[in-house]
């Protein structure tokens, strides 16, 4: 079991080298992320000064706008490349003709896929520190450092419940045969009710009723919702906004907690079910590669 | 070949794909709704892939698979990997089967597609890479790189990246991929595709050490007959049905009594079609079978091959009917029967018998 497990780390190992290889290799990528970076916060910055003065109430997420927002393009960063991405990266295996040569390797059905995945890890993780420091450094955003750990573990379980959702889109490229540029789960989910609910730039309580409900569906939802409440300086630990937090008896950070992790429970099995399902619905009907 | 002392054995093996066409034009909710439309509609055509497919290899045996495009020679190879499940009989491999038992016994290498070989990463990069996925002790890696870079004379390039190569530099690359594994059972997929006349040859010399001094055993599929040159049996497919399997000489037996002639002939001087002539030397009582490919240079020329009688005044009777055509005849010469006429001659018989079959 440990020889198996240090085999598939030596290959995770050998793939995110070769990612980083690649990625280096296009040199204008790190100029012009480092810029899309500094300009995605500029812009927040400038939406803060006109939000200032105003009687705009970011209730129970205290005041720094900046902060807000900023924590929101962390979870965003994340969400982009474990929801939006292992879909693209199996569409890269079966149209590269690789998925033969991995299946027929010693590692897992899920190695190889982690390791391509890495190409984003490297494009899109940094960008959270950046986002982070860019805000700090140049446009006032201020960050309490007080629930470190509890911080800590909601961007462990929006990374978890993320992938598993990821995993559940990536399924469906064998699963359902959906071989185009985009299928149905990563549409829905990242497209339509991330972007509309998830309150990336705006508190979730000047949405609609509805839509409320419909954030309700998605991790995103809680991960910012507790981030906010124990990132963004005067953040309040005790008001609840969210649907579910007025549904259950728990304290709004518990009721996150407590979500977040049954999403997470359900998503990352079912999608490492669904992917390893989709594979072996290929190896019956041919389809494991574009080449054959 | 005694049934117990086969490495590999192939019992009845079929499969069908169900054709799920995807037009690369549509996208979004239009191409999902059409998508699952037909996963659940019975209107999807089945292709008959393989047909009770039977046979069995001795350990150090090289094998053929030979057949015309769509014969089921990839999806052959890809079931005897493991890669594909079949709908019907089984494989078994050194005893085993399922891909977690062969996968470690085989070393499978197919040429289509480039399969996946790095463009951003250089030769000795792509051994490398692969080399660790596959298991190989970093302290074993750079010398059995080195050994399968010398053998096929690809040294020089170790430093380049894969998009500097040409064709058939690359599919050395997959090749030598494949030989980087030290595995008892070699799976080469149409290896000679892109390779020219040389590297074939270098190819094949690699492959018969590999059988004769290191006792791997090894299975080529191809459409070449070249490639199979060096094999010891051919089993011969065609629409996913065996039709022949034997030794070169074995399969050309029931060819005993014909001969090959090719003639040039002088076209543009001759007052009938190439098509008139094709179905003349038909008519012919000598003649089994005839191609007529036609070269338009200044002078147009036609190339004639006829499998012929071998019985004694055959050849002189063609001569007179070219004769009495007005054709004049620019060169002629006779061969051997080529490994292409033999499975014509196969696949010819097969189709008789399924005729005869369906009549009865």
């Amino acid at each position: 079991m440990i020889q198996r497990l240090r085999r598939e780390w030596a290959s995770l190992v050998v793939f995110s080298k070769r990612e980083f290889i690649i990625w280096s290799s296009y040199r204008m990528n790190a100029w012009m992320w480092f810029l899309d970076v500094l300009l995605n916060t500029t812009v927040v910055f400038m939406l803060s000064l006109m939000t200032r003065d105003s009687p705009l109430d970011f209730a129970p997420y205290g005041s720094n706008y900046v902060t807000f927002v900023v924590l929101g393009f962390c979870v965003h960063y994340i969400s982009w490349t474990n929801l939006g991405d292992p879909f693209k990266r199996v569409a890269r295996i079966y149209w590269g003709g690789t998925m033969d040569l991995f299946l027929l390797s010693p590692v897992s059905y899920l190695t190889p896929f982690m390791g391509i995945m890495f190409r984003s890890v490297i494009d899109d993780y940094p960008r959270v520190v950046l986002s982070l420091a860019f805000g700090g450094v140049f446009f006032g955003a201020a960050y309490s450092a007080s629930q470190l750990p509890l911080a800590v573990l909601f961007l462990a379980l929006i990374l978890l419940s993320t992938l598993g959702i990821g995993l559940i889109s990536a399924s469906s490229f064998y699963l359902l045969n959906f071989k185009q540029n985009t299928e149905p789960v990563r549409f829905l989910l990242q497209d339509v009710i991330v972007a509309l609910a998830a309150g990336y730039y705006y508190p979730i309580t000047v949405l609609p009723r509805s839509l409320q409900v419909l954030g309700s569906f998605i991790p995103h939802t809680y991960a910012l919702d507790a981030l906010r409440r124990l990132v963004v300086p005067g953040g309040n630990l005790t008001t609840k906004v969210l649907p579910l937090q007025h549904l259950l008896p728990w304290t709004p950070i518990t009721t996150d907690i407590v979500v977040l992790t049954a999403m997470t429970l359900i998503a990352l099995p079912l999608g490492v079910w669904m992917y390893v399902r989709g594979i072996e619905k290929a190896r019956r009907q041919g389809t494991l590669t574009r080449w054959q | 070949m005694a049934e117990s002392s086969a490495i590999i054995r192939v019992n009845g093996v079929s499969k069908a794909y169900r054709g799920l066409d995807v037009d690369r034009k549509e996208s979004g909710i239009a191409s999902w709704i059409k998508i699952a439309t037909r996963l659940t509609s019975n209107r999807a055509q089945t292709i008959r892939a393989l047909d009770n497919v039977s046979f069995q290899i001795a350990p150090g045996e090289i094998f053929g698979i030979y057949g015309a495009n769509g014969a089921g020679k990839t999806t052959l190879i890809r079931i005897l990997s493991g890669l594909l499940i079949p709908d019907e009989g089984s494989v078994i491999v050194d005893g085993q089967s399922g891909i977690d038992a062969i996968k470690d016994q085989i070393s499978y290498i197919s040429t289509n597609g480039w399969m996946g070989l790095e463009w951003q990463l250089t030769v000795r990069e792509n051994l490398v890479l692969y080399g660790h996925i596959f298991g190989i002790p970093a302290s074993d890696l750079a010398p059995r790189s080195d050994l399968v870079l010398e053998t096929f004379d690809m040294a020089f390039a170790r430093d380049k990246h894969i998009s500097e190569l040409s064709a058939g530099m690359r599919q050395k690359v997959t090749l030598m991929r494949g030989f980087l594994l030290d595995r008892p059972i070699l799976y080469l997929d149409e290896p000679t595709v892109s390779l020219d006349v040389q590297s074939q040859a270098a190819l094949r010399d690699v492959l018969v050490d590999a059988a004769q001094r290191q006792g791997k055993t090894v299975i080529v599929t191809s459409h070449s007959p070249a490639a199979l040159s060096i094999c010891g049996r051919i089993l011969m497919l065609h629409t996913g049905r065996a039709v022949a399997l034997g030794a070169a000489d074995e399969l050309a037996r029931p060819l005993a009594g014909i001969a090959a002639l090719h003639l040039t002939c002088a076209g543009h001087q001759t007052a009938v079609s190439s098509t008139e002539l094709r179905d003349g030397l038909l008519d012919h009582s000598r003649v089994r079978d005839v191609q007529v490919a036609e070269a338009n240079g200044r002078e147009s020329t036609w190339h004639v091959d006829l499998l012929t009688d071998s019985a004694g005044g055959a050849v002189g009777e063609l001569i007179d009917w070219f004769i009495a055509q007005e054709i004049a005849i620019l060169g002629m010469r006779r061969s051997d029967l080529s490994l292409q006429e033999v499975y014509a001659h196969h696949v010819s018989a097969a189709q008789h018998v399924v005729a005869v079959e369906g009549q009865a």
